[in-house]
C-alpha cells in the first residue's frame, strides 16, 4: 500500500544578542527514489534571506544554502514537503556475506565507486579504535555463511534489543565508544553503530537520515509537531541493492519511513547547520517535526 | 648547537675541504673554485653571522616567533620555530637542474590529471587504482568538490625531492594543498645574495628573480576572468607559516587577507576596504583545504570565509590551488600514487616516490656555524617550486635545501637548517611572459590591514611618549643623583607622578602604588616598570605591525626587528638612558619612515589618525599630571622647583623643551609652556595640532561624524585648562571609538550554530 504525508521540519535558533549576518546550510528535502516520489517541497528561512542557493552534494542529495545578512535575533528554518511512499517488498539476497565482502574488495566500474566510498572509517564512525568491539556484536549475527540480508535483519534486532532508546542520553556528540560502554543512545547512535558494525567486517553501509511516521498510542489523538527526525542503516547486497533496515525500531521499512538524504555518516547530511557573525552569546534552539498521513 | 670556533673544527673543515671525501663528480656539491670560495674556512663564522642578521632583520628567524598579545588581547599562537640560513648552499649544475625540471614539470601535470580524474571521470576509482575507500576515508578527499571542473586543479606545486647515495633522485613528497615556502626561497635568495655577493656574482647563479612574475601569470590563469584581481589568502599570523606568506605577498604586491577581510555576497568573494567592498576573481590560498569554508562539512575551526565553497561552485571565485587538490597529500592515498600517475600517464616517469623512507640520501657540506647536527656534512631534502598557466610550466631554477638531523623523517627535518639553493650556468632561458595587466586594487585598503596599522601607530606614539618621559627622569637622576631625594623626596613622587601619567597605570600592573616606600626606591622601581610598560607596547606595534609588512617599506621591517632586540632588555628591566636613546632612535626611524616611505592614501592617513590621537592622549595626560598633581607638604620655593622641574620634563617628553628655550629664553613657566603644548597650531606636537590633523584626515575620508567630532575637540581649546583637559579627552576617546566603529566594525570569527539536536 502506498502512503502519502506530509511532513513539517522546522527548526528554530533564538540568540543571546543580535547576529550582524547568517550562513544556514539545510539538508532536508526528500530525496526521490524508486519506491519514494516527492511532490511539493520547499525550505524556507525566515526572516526572509537576503541570498539563496540549491545544489545537489556528491551523493545526491539536494542542499539548500541560505544568507541573512541583517541583524537578527532569531531564525526559523523550515522544510516543508509532501510525499508518497510505496509499500518496499521484503527483499531477498541470500548470498553469504562472505561472499558480498570478497565482491566489493575486487569492485571495478560503477560498483567501486558507489559502494567502495562507504566502507571506510568516517567523521562519526570510528573504526579504528572500535573495530574489536564492533566486531563482537557483528558476528553474533553474521555468522559463518549466513545470507547478507537475513544476518543484517538480525542484526537489526540484536541492537534493537540489547541497546535501550534513550532521549535523554545522546546529545549529537555522543562518540560512538560512549554509545558501546551505555548500551544506550538515540537513533542517530544506533544508526552509526549499526554502520560501523557493518564496515567493520568489509560492508559497504550508509546513514540514511529522514523521518518515520508515529502513530499515538490507542485510543488517543496525534500531537501535531510532537515528531522527530530519524535515522537508519542501509547496506549493499548484491541482489537487492542497498536494503534499508531501521535499528532504532528493530525492523526493515516498509513504508512508513520518509527518506531525505544519504551519506557516510551524519556529517555529510546534518539537516541544518550554519555559521553566525556576531557577539559570543547564547544559543537556544528548538525543533519540532511533524509527519502527517494524508 | 655548539659555535665552533678553532681547533680540530679547522682541521675537520679543512679535512673535507680538501676534497677526497667526496667523490668529485657528485652532484649537489660546488667544485673548483666556486667550492674554495663557498668552503672557505676563514669566511665561514663572518658568514654566518651576517645570514643570521639579515634573516632576523626580515623578520623570519626570531621576531615572529616572540610576538605578544595583539591590541584585542588575543595571544598570538606562533607554531613554526626560528631557522637559520646555511651559507654554503647547495650546488645544481645546470644538466642536472634541467633534468630535475623536466622531471618536476612532468610530474606536476601528471598530477594535475591525476587530480582531475579523482573529482572528474574518476577512472582511477572504477579501476581500483585509487580505491574510493581510502578516498572515503580522508577529509582531504572534498566530497564536494565532486564534479567541480576548475580551470586548472594545481596553479602552484612544490616537490620535496632527495638524492639518494647510489645517486638516484627521488620524491620525498608532494605538496599539492596550499604548497609551502615558496616566500622561504626567496628570502633565503635575499639572505644569501647579500651574504655571498661576490660568489654568486663570478659564477653565474641563475636569477630566481622573474619566477614572481611566472606566479603572477599562473595565478592569474587560475580563472576565466580577463584582468583578475587576486589576493594571498593567509591564516594571518597564527599560521604556522605565516612569514612565508607575509615575504610572498610582498614580493608579488597582492594583498595579504584573511578570512575576516573577505565576504561572499550574491555568490561572489569581496574584499572589505575602507572604500566598500570590492570584488576578487583569485584567492591564492595559503590555507589548506579543510579550512576555508566554516559551513562545509567536517570543516576545521572557524578561519576560513563562511559561504567561500559556494561562490566558487558558482563560478563566482577561483581558488589556486583548487579546493580538494591536497588530496594528494593525504596519508591513505600517498600509496596509491605512483599507480595512479603511470595510469594517467603511460610513460616511464623520470622521478618515483621514495618507497623507503630510510634509505641513505647523499650528504652536502654544511658550515660549522650554522648549527647543523652534524658539523661537516649532512644529508639535504630540496624543495622545488612550480607553476603552471595552462601554456607552460615554469620551475624555479632555485628551491630550498632542508638539512636533516640523523634519524630524521625526510618528511619532517627537525634541524631548522635551511640551505639557498643555486643553480649554475646561463642555459636556463629566461622567459619574458605577456606582462599582466596591472589591475590592482588600487588605493584600497582592507580594513583589518587599516585596523592593524591604526593600533601600530598608537602604539608607537604612546611608547615613545613613555621612552621620552623615562629617559628625561632617567638623565635627570644620572646627571643630578641628588635630585632624587630633593625636598624629602618631592621631586621623586612627583616624577612618579609623571611615569604614572604617561604610563596610564590604569590598565597596567607594572606601576603600582607604594605607600610608605622610600620615594626614591619607588621612584627607581617605576622607572624599570615604566621599562616593561614600554615594552608591552613595542609588542603590540610588532604584532600589528607583522600583519601589514606590506605597506611598510623594507627599512621599517629591520627597524621593527631591532625593536623586537631592544624589547629583550627592556623586559629584563634594564632601563637606562642608554637604552631609552636606543628605543628613541629606533622610533624616530619608524616615525620617519613612515611619513617618509608611505604614500598619502587611505593607509596612511588610517595610521596616522592613529598617532596623532594618541599624541592628543599623551599631550593631555601629561600636562594633567604637571598641572594637577598634589604636591603633599611643599610650600614656596620648594614647591615652585618642584613645579618647574616637572615641566621641564613634560616639555622634553613633547620634544619641546629646545622650542620653548628658543622662544622664551628663560626658565620654564607654567603657562607658557600650557600655551605651548597645548594651543600653539606651529607646534607639531601641541594638542590642537593633532586635533587640526584629526579633522583634517576625516575631512579627506570624507566621514562627517569625524569632522564634527574634531571641531568639537578644537572647541573645548578655548576653555579654561582645568575644565579643557578633561572635555578634550572625552571627545579625543568618542573620537577613537568611532575611527574604530566606522571604519573597523570587523566581524568576529563565525560561530558555529549548534547542531540540530533531533531523536527517535
Amino acid at each position: 500500500m502506498t502512503r502519502r504525508y506530509r511532513v513539517v521540519h522546522r527548526t528554530a535558533y533564538t540568540y543571546g544578542a543580535a547576529m550582524t549576518d547568517g550562513y544556514t546550510v539545510a539538508c532536508l528535502v526528500p530525496r526521490p527514489t524508486p519506491w519514494q516520489r516527492v511532490g511539493e517541497a520547499s525550505v524556507r528561512l525566515d526572516p526572509l534571506p537576503s541570498e539563496a542557493d540549491s545544489f545537489l552534494d556528491a551523493f545526491g542529495n539536494l542542499v539548500n544554502q541560505f544568507g541573512l545578512h541583517e541583524l537578527h535575533r532569531a531564525v526559523t528554518i523550515t522544510g516543508e514537503s509532501t510525499v508518497e511512499v510505496d509499500e518496499r517488498p521484503v527483499p531477498v539476497d541470500p548470498t553469504a556475506w562472505e561472499a558480498v565482502v570478497a565482491q566489493l574488495d575486487a569492485a571495478r566500474d560503477a560498483l567501486a565507486v558507489d559502494a567502495g566510498f562507504f566502507r571506510s572509517p568516517s567523521t562519526f564512525v570510528d573504526l579504528a579504535d572500535l573495530g574489536v568491539a564492533l566486531r563482537s556484536i557483528v558476528e553474533r549475527s553474521f555468522t559463518p555463511g549466513r545470507g547478507i540480508v537475513e544476518s543484517a535483519a538480525a542484526l537489526c534486532t540484536d541492537i534493537h534489543e540489547s541497546f535501550e532508546f534513550d532521549p535523554g542520553f545522546s546529545d549529537l556528540s555522543t562518540p560512538l565508544h560512549r554509545v558501546l560502554a551505555a548500551r544506550r543512545g538515540v537513533c542517530q547512535d544506533f544508526a552509526h553503530l549499526a554502520v560501523g558494525c557493518l564496515r567493520s567486517i568489509g560492508l559497504a553501509a550508509r546513514y540514511v537520515s529522514g523521518y518515520i511516521e508515529t502513530l499515538p498510542p490507542p485510543g488517543q489523538p496525534r500531537l501535531v509537531g510532537a515528531d522527530a527526525s530519524h535515522a537508519w542503516c542501509s547496506v549493499w547486497t548484491p541482489r537487492e541493492g542497498w536494503v534499508d533496515f531501521d535499528p532504532t525500531n528493530g525492523h526493515l521499512p516498509v513504508n512508513q519511513h520518509v527518506t531525505v538524504a544519504w551519506g557516510r555518516d551524519y556529517a555529510d547530511v546534518t539537516p541544518v547547520r550554519g555559521v553566525v557573525i556576531g557577539p559570543s552569546t547564547s544559543q537556544h534552539l528548538d525543533v519540532s517535526v511533524d509527519v502527517a498521513p494524508v | 648547537m655548539s659555535p665552533v670556533a678553532t681547533g680540530s673544527a679547522h682541521r675537520e673543515w679543512d679535512g673535507w675541504a680538501g676534497g677526497d671525501a667526496m667523490s668529485a663528480g657528485a652532484p649537489l656539491q660546488p667544485h673548483g673554485a666556486l667550492r674554495m670560495a663557498l668552503l672557505d674556512p676563514d669566511r665561514q663564522a663572518e658568514r654566518q653571522a651576517r645570514a643570521d642578521r639579515l634573516l632576523e632583520a626580515d623578520g623570519a628567524g626570531h621576531l615572529v616567533h616572540d610576538l605578544p598579545v595583539r591590541s584585542d588581547g588575543r595571544a598570538a599562537a606562533i607554531e613554526s620555530r626560528p631557522w637559520r640560513v646555511d651559507p654554503i648552499p647547495v650546488v645544481l649544475d645546470s644538466a642536472t637542474f634541467r633534468w630535475l625540471s623536466l622531471a618536476v614539470a612532468e610530474r606536476m601535470e601528471a598530477l594535475e590529471a591525476v587530480i582531475a580524474d579523482l573529482y572528474g571521470e574518476r577512472r582511477l576509482v572504477r579501476d581500483r587504482l585509487v580505491p574510493a575507500e581510502a578516498l572515503a576515508a580522508t577529509d582531504r578527499y572534498r566530497v564536494n568538490a565532486v564534479g567541480s571542473r576548475p580551470q586548472r586543479w594545481l596553479s602552484t606545486y612544490a616537490v620535496d625531492v632527495a638524492l639518494r647515495a647510489d645517486g638516484v633522485w627521488q620524491v620525498v613528497q608532494d605538496l599539492t594543498d596550499a604548497p609551502p615556502g615558496i616566500g622561504y626561497a626567496l628570502l633565503d635568495r635575499s639572505v644569501m645574495s647579500r651574504v655571498v655577493p661576490e660568489v654568486m656574482a663570478a659564477n653565474e647563479v641563475a636569477s630566481i628573480a622573474r619566477y614572481t612574475g611566472a606566479m603572477r601569470r599562473a595565478l592569474a590563469a587560475a580563472t576565466g576572468v580577463d584582468s583578475p584581481r587576486i589576493v594571498l589568502f593567509s591564516g594571518g599570523l597564527d599560521h604556522p607559516s605565516y612569514i612565508d606568506h607575509s615575504y610572498l605577498a610582498v614580493q608579488l604586491g597582492v594583498h595579504l587577507v584573511e578570512g575576516a577581510d573577505l565576504v561572499v555576497r550574491q555568490r561572489r568573494v569581496w574584499l572589505r576596504t575602507l572604500d566598500g567592498l570590492e570584488p576578487v576573481d583569485v584567492l591564492y590560498r595559503r590555507l589548506e583545504d579543510p579550512t576555508v569554508d566554516p559551513l562545509e562539512v567536517a570543516a576545521h575551526g572557524s578561519v576560513g570565509v563562511p559561504g567561500l565553497l559556494q561562490a566558487v561552485r558558482s563560478g563566482g571565485v577561483a581558488l589556486a590551488n583548487a579546493h580538494g587538490a591536497g588530496v594528494i597529500e593525504a596519508a591513505e592515498v600517498i600509496s596509491y600514487v605512483e599507480a595512479a600517475i603511470a595510469h594517467v600517464r603511460p610513460v616511464e616517469q623520470s622521478l618515483a616516490l621514495m618507497s623507503d623512507g630510510r634509505a641513505t640520501l647523499a650528504r652536502v657540506p654544511v658550515a660549522p656555524q650554522s648549527g647543523a647536527p652534524d658539523a661537516i656534512d649532512a644529508p639535504v631534502v630540496l624543495r622545488l617550486f612550480a607553476v603552471n598557466d595552462g601554456v607552460t610550466v615554469s620551475v624555479l631554477p632555485g628551491g630550498t635545501g632542508r638539512v636533516l638531523a640523523p634519524g630524521d623523517d625526510p618528511r619532517r627535518p627537525t634541524a631548522c637548517v635551511a640551505k639557498d639553493v643555486w643553480v649554475l650556468g646561463r642555459t636556463i632561458a629566461p622567459t619574458f611572459g605577456p606582462r599582466l595587466p596591472q589591475v590592482d586594487f588600487g588605493r584600497s585598503l582592507p580594513t583589518r590591514a587599516a585596523d592593524a596599522l591604526y593600533w601600530t601607530n598608537r602604539s608607537a606614539e604612546r611608547a615613545e611618549a613613555m621612552a621620552r618621559v623615562g629617559r628625561v627622569v632617567a638623565s635627570r637622576i644620572e646627571q643630578d643623583p641628588g635630585l632624587a631625594a630633593l625636598h624629602g623626596g618631592g621631586w621623586s613622587r612627583r616624577m612618579t607622578d609623571v611615569l604614572h601619567a604617561v604610563g596610564r597605570t590604569t590598565d597596567h600592573a607594572h606601576l603600582s602604588d607604594h605607600v610608605g616606600e622610600d620615594p626614591t626606591d619607588g621612584l627607581l622601581r617605576d622607572l624599570a616598570g615604566l621599562g616593561a610598560l614600554v615594552a608591552d607596547e613595542i609588542g603590540v606595534l610588532l604584532t600589528e605591525g607583522t600583519t601589514v609588512r606590506e605597506y611598510l617599506s623594507v627599512t621599517t621591517g629591520r627597524v621593527l626587528a631591532h625593536l623586537a632586540t631592544l624589547r629583550t632588555g627592556l623586559r629584563r628591566g634594564e632601563v637606562d638612558v642608554d637604552a631609552l636613546d636606543a628605543v628613541l632612535a629606533d622610533f624616530a626611524a619608524f616615525a620617519g619612515l613612515w611619513h617618509e616611505s608611505i604614500v598619502r592614501g587611505p593607509a596612511w592617513r588610517i595610521g596616522d589618525t592613529g598617532r596623532r590621537l594618541e599624541r592628543a592622549l599623551v599631550v593631555i595626560d601629561l600636562v594633567e599630571s604637571a598641572v594637577g598633581g598634589p604636591r603633599g607638604e611643599l610650600r614656596g620655593d620648594a614647591a615652585r622647583e618642584i613645579d618647574a622641574a616637572a615641566i621641564e620634563v613634560l616639555l622634553a617628553a613633547n620634544e619641546s623643551l629646545v622650542a620653548y628655550r628658543r622662544r622664551h629664553r628663560s626658565d620654564v613657566e607654567l603657562d607658557a609652556a600650557i600655551a605651548l603644548l597645548v594651543h600653539d597650531d606651529t607646534n607639531p606636537r601641541s594638542l590642537s595640532t593633532a586635533i587640526e590633523r584629526l579633522r583634517r584626515h576625516a575631512e579627506a575620508g570624507e566621514w562627517a561624524a569625524g569632522v564634527a567630532l574634531a571641531d568639537r575637540a578644537r572647541e573645548t581649546l578655548a576653555l579654561p585648562l582645568d575644565e579643557l583637559l578633561p572635555a578634550a579627552r572625552t571627545v579625543i576617546d568618542e573620537f577613537g571609538s568611532a575611527v574604530v566603529a566606522r571604519w573597523f566594525s570587523s566581524p568576529v570569527s563565525p560561530i558555529l550554530m549548534r547542531p540540530t539536536e533531533d531523536v527517535t
